[in-house]
């Protein structure tokens, strides 16, 4: 299957997918994400829902089941791992050529 | 106290213009969209009790953000404004057809900002714009109909049609104006109407546009 629909990922969506390899509702994800890049990316509301939206619609993260009644908690699905994979990938060999030249 | 103003699609000016009234010293109390009215009232500082965490509660005038989202299911809805609360959002106005939700900041330490990248930014003028767009296509065949049967352009010089009652305008006196007041309203409904409508749509073609205007300005950011 053509994956390459689905890249390259935005640095939100990267983040979110592998924030979710684990189960985990839309707050936590937040928190997660924050901790992931020591500060750097902190998604606020809006777009957080807005993303969830667009992988859900994606399937690249799925609904699960959870104790937690309020919330609804979510994961990365394996064509989103697979994804995520082939992105990270594509990113590795961005920064193996940025090594040749000294960045 | 009531201040009015009419935003349409501007979401960013009627933030700004919401969060320059908090920081006089009042909070946005409750909202009536259509007729432009915000009503404000003195702001109250958070009790120390409740947030000790925070000293400078007196000083907190909480930021309002705005975001456009229409929900099918009062459930999607609630999940919406939970994930928000979570946050640290209150939703202040807002249900889950009426598109614009207005939230609060409830404390300090919480994001002030609902979107943290432009393209989230645009996402909401671009859900705006295809509303409106959406609406006038939706009622385009009635447009259609309506100037079809030509009574589209208010005809002004026969408005004496528009009334039906049968012997109006040979009555007199207080019989007159009895029956013609009471009709009037139903009259102008039939004149006018069609031509409301038409008005109707374009400003919401007008609205739609200029949401699209403003989702293409925030995506370039």
């Amino acid at each position: 299957m053509n994956l390459s629909k689905y890249l390259p990922l935005t640095e939100t969506t990267w983040y979110i997918l592998v924030a979710l390899l684990e189960p985990g509702h839309g707050y936590f994800i937040m928190q997660k994400v924050e901790q992931l890049s020591e500060g750097k990316v902190r998604i606020a509301a809006g777009t957080m829902y807005g993303a969830i939206e667009n992988l859900l619609k994606q399937k690249l993260i799925v609904l699960v089941k959870s104790e937690d009644r309020r919330r609804k908690v979510y994961q990365t699905t394996d064509l989103g791992r697979e994804v995520l994979s082939l992105e990270t990938q594509r990113l590795r060999d961005l920064v193996k050529i940025a090594e040749t030249y000294g960045l | 106290m009531r201040k009015y103003r009419l935003f349409f699609t501007n979401i960013s000016k009627e933030e700004a213009w919401i969060n320059q009234i908090t920081a006089q010293g009042y909070r946005l109390k409750k909202i009536a969209p259509f007729l432009g009215q915000y009503t404000f009232e003195e702001h109250q500082p958070i009790a120390k009790n409740s947030s000790q965490e925070f000293s400078n509660t007196e000083t907190f005038f909480p930021q309002v953000r705005i975001d456009f989202r229409i929900f099918s299911k009062q459930e999607t809805f609630k999940d919406y404004l939970n994930l928000f609360e979570d946050y640290g959002w209150c939703h202040i106005a807002g249900t889950k057809s009426s598109g614009f939700q207005y939230f609060e900041q409830t404390h300090p330490g919480c994001d002030d900002e609902i979107f943290s990248d432009p393209s989230s930014r645009a996402g909401c003028y671009q859900r705006i714009s295809h509303f409106c767009l959406e609406l006038v296509i939706l009622y385009l065949p009635l447009l259609i109909m309506f100037s079809s049967s030509g009574r589209l352009i208010p005809d002004f010089q026969h408005w004496k049609e528009w009334y039906f009652t049968p012997g109006l305008w040979e009555m007199s006196g207080k019989n007159f104006w009895a029956a013609f007041l009471f009709e009037t309203p139903f009259a102008l409904g039939r004149g006018l109407s069609a031509a409301l409508f038409l008005i109707i749509l374009i400003c919401y073609g007008y609205f739609g546009l200029k949401a699209l205007y403003y989702y293409q300005k925030e995506k370039k950011h």
